[in-house]
């Protein structure tokens, strides 16, 4: 059946589609222009823009956050291997394990990224240093006149223990020493063997700011490797 | 081509120039009372609260220094207010939007860094021996430059320098648009016999001006691309987003100012049109109604 539109009709829905087309076409040219005249400023604008903006949503960095499980973690691996998928690698300032020394009553939430934050909240981990577990040294921090107080009183032969989620892992003392805060041959990040490297502000219970570090280095003993 | 598309053709450009001259306009308008108003700048300072997240921030880096140094954290309260780093940070943005730098007196809060340990090392019988002395003042000098970096923000003269650059073209830009959308207003008018044709082509122009107000910055909105920024601190972070957000908002308020305008020329043009019918227009002009 052919419809048969009035010529008043066929006006007003010529004057309608004016009213809807004429705009959109009048905003699409436009961005156009805007588009040719500016493309020299607009690319490098949004190359550079690229850079600041990631695909995550914005984490600031000094908020702390926590994967560890303490429950979990005594229980869930006591064989000799771990498979990675069941690590879970922390972010920058992550508390994803416990730190404890028992001859000394050192007990404390280790963070990964040694921020002044976690160090305000437990002891930390130089986030360029290993995970427990992945055959490679780790370097820790702490405040001397809070977690790490005690350290001034290990000993040779100590034991020290962190507990992740997906293992426990013991180390003993081998050395300790002072040196000075910009000795970087006090530790070997580049070594290919699993070490506990601890240090802290020295000397011990003093005001301000010191030029010395206190370092523990300790040996692996037991714990599952992560493969 | 007939007179009557050539006449269309020629109303077409005119209303689209119209069109684009008004969003220059508006856009000029809105730049001009945001992003480079200084005044525009230090309110969303005030409403975005950031010298007071700034403060805070400030604070709590300096007592994980002072936590580190053996040194209580409210040992600094007097130090580090929040009026002394508002002041610091309105001054550091007012000078950058003159033209200068601003330069916070680091050497008289390091020695009231170094001061306010003392006074707590005597108060707490704390002996200060040669070797103190040295590590006391390499707190304070770190505290001292803990303040700094949380409170000045890198590049900002650079960044605000070029917010400033296009505040000189924006009179021309302004004056330009208007010129421009008055000879394109004269040209429809002289063209367009009749009064509602001729609002008509003013309606397209405003409702394509809307359009163009309202599409990107509204996408621009609700997606909020800015959110991902990686800017810190924190406060940094929420300014700046408090910043986009509210310009994007003074563009859709054009916008709808716009809508207005486009509104009251509908009215106009269904007015003068029943009027043109009523006069017995269309018995005589019925092929150039439209």
């Amino acid at each position: 059946m052919k419809i048969h539109f009035s010529s008043n009709q066929k006006h007003n829905f010529k004057n309608l589609l004016a009213y809807i087309c004429m705009p959109v076409g009048f905003c699409v040219l436009g961005y156009l222009l805007i588009y040719i005249v500016f493309t020299p400023i607009i690319t490098p604008v949004l190359s550079v823009s690229e850079m600041f903006i990631s695909d995550a949503d914005f984490k600031n960095g000094e908020n702390l956050t926590s994967i560890f499980d303490k429950n979990s973690a005594s229980s869930e691996n006591t064989g000799d291997t771990v498979d990675m998928s069941q690590v879970q690698i922390p972010s920058y300032g992550t508390h994803y394990a416990n730190l404890s020394i028992d001859s000394v009553s050192i007990d404390a939430p280790l963070y990964f990224g040694d921020s002044s934050a976690a160090l305000s909240q437990g002891v930390a981990q130089y986030n360029g240093s290993f995970l427990p577990g992945f055959g490679r040294p780790i370097l820790i921090s702490g405040h001397n006149n809070s977690y790490f107080n005690s350290l001034q009183y290990i000993s040779v032969g100590d034991e020290i223990t962190i507990t992740t989620n997906y293992g426990v892992y013991k180390y003993k003392v081998t050395e300790t020493k002072i040196a000075a805060y910009n000795d970087k041959t006090a530790y070997d990040l580049a070594a290919q063997e699993e070490n506990l490297i601890l240090y802290t502000c020295y000397p011990f219970d003093t005001l301000g700011l010191t030029p010395q570090r206190f370092f523990v280095y300790a040996d692996k003993v037991s714990g599952p490797d992560v493969v | 081509m007939s007179n009557t598309v050539l006449r269309r053709v020629i109303c077409f450009f005119f209303s689209f120039i119209l069109s684009f001259s008004l969003f220059v306009l508006s856009i000029a308008i809105t730049m001009q009372s945001s992003v480079l108003s200084k005044d525009f700048l230090i309110n969303q300072l005030s409403i975005s609260g950031y010298h007071l997240k700034a403060a805070d921030y400030t604070k709590s880096s300096i007592s994980d220094l002072a936590f580190a140094g053996g040194v209580p954290s409210d040992v600094f309260d007097e130090i580090v207010t929040p009026e002394r780093v508002k002041t610091d940070i309105y001054n550091i943005f007012e000078y950058a939007y003159d033209g200068k730098q601003y330069s916070i007196d680091s050497e008289k809060l390091n020695s009231e860094f170094l001061e306010a340990i003392k006074t707590y090392a005597s108060e707490n019988n704390i002996e200060i021996t040669a070797e103190t002395e040295t590590n006391i003042s390499h707190l304070a000098d770190l505290c001292t430059q803990t303040y700094l970096d949380c409170i000045n923000i890198a590049g900002i003269n650079t960044v605000i320098g070029a917010l400033r650059q296009p505040s000189k073209f924006m009179g021309f830009a302004i004056g330009g648009s208007i010129l421009i959308a008055l000879i394109s207003i004269i040209m429809l008018f002289l063209i367009n016999k009749y009064k509602h044709k001729f609002l008509r082509y003013i309606a397209y122009a405003l409702s394509g001006n809307f359009l163009m107000m309202t599409v990107i910055p509204g996408f621009l909105l609700i997606t909020k691309p800015y959110v991902n920024l990686n800017i810190s601190p924190d406060y940094l972070h929420s300014f700046i987003n408090s910043f986009l957000d509210e310009t994007l908002k003074m563009m859709l308020v054009g916008a709808a100012v716009t809508a207005v305008l486009y509104i009251i020329v509908f009215v106009l043009v269904s007015h003068f049109k029943k009027r043109a019918i009523k006069k017995g227009y269309k018995e005589r002009n019925k092929n150039n109604l439209v």
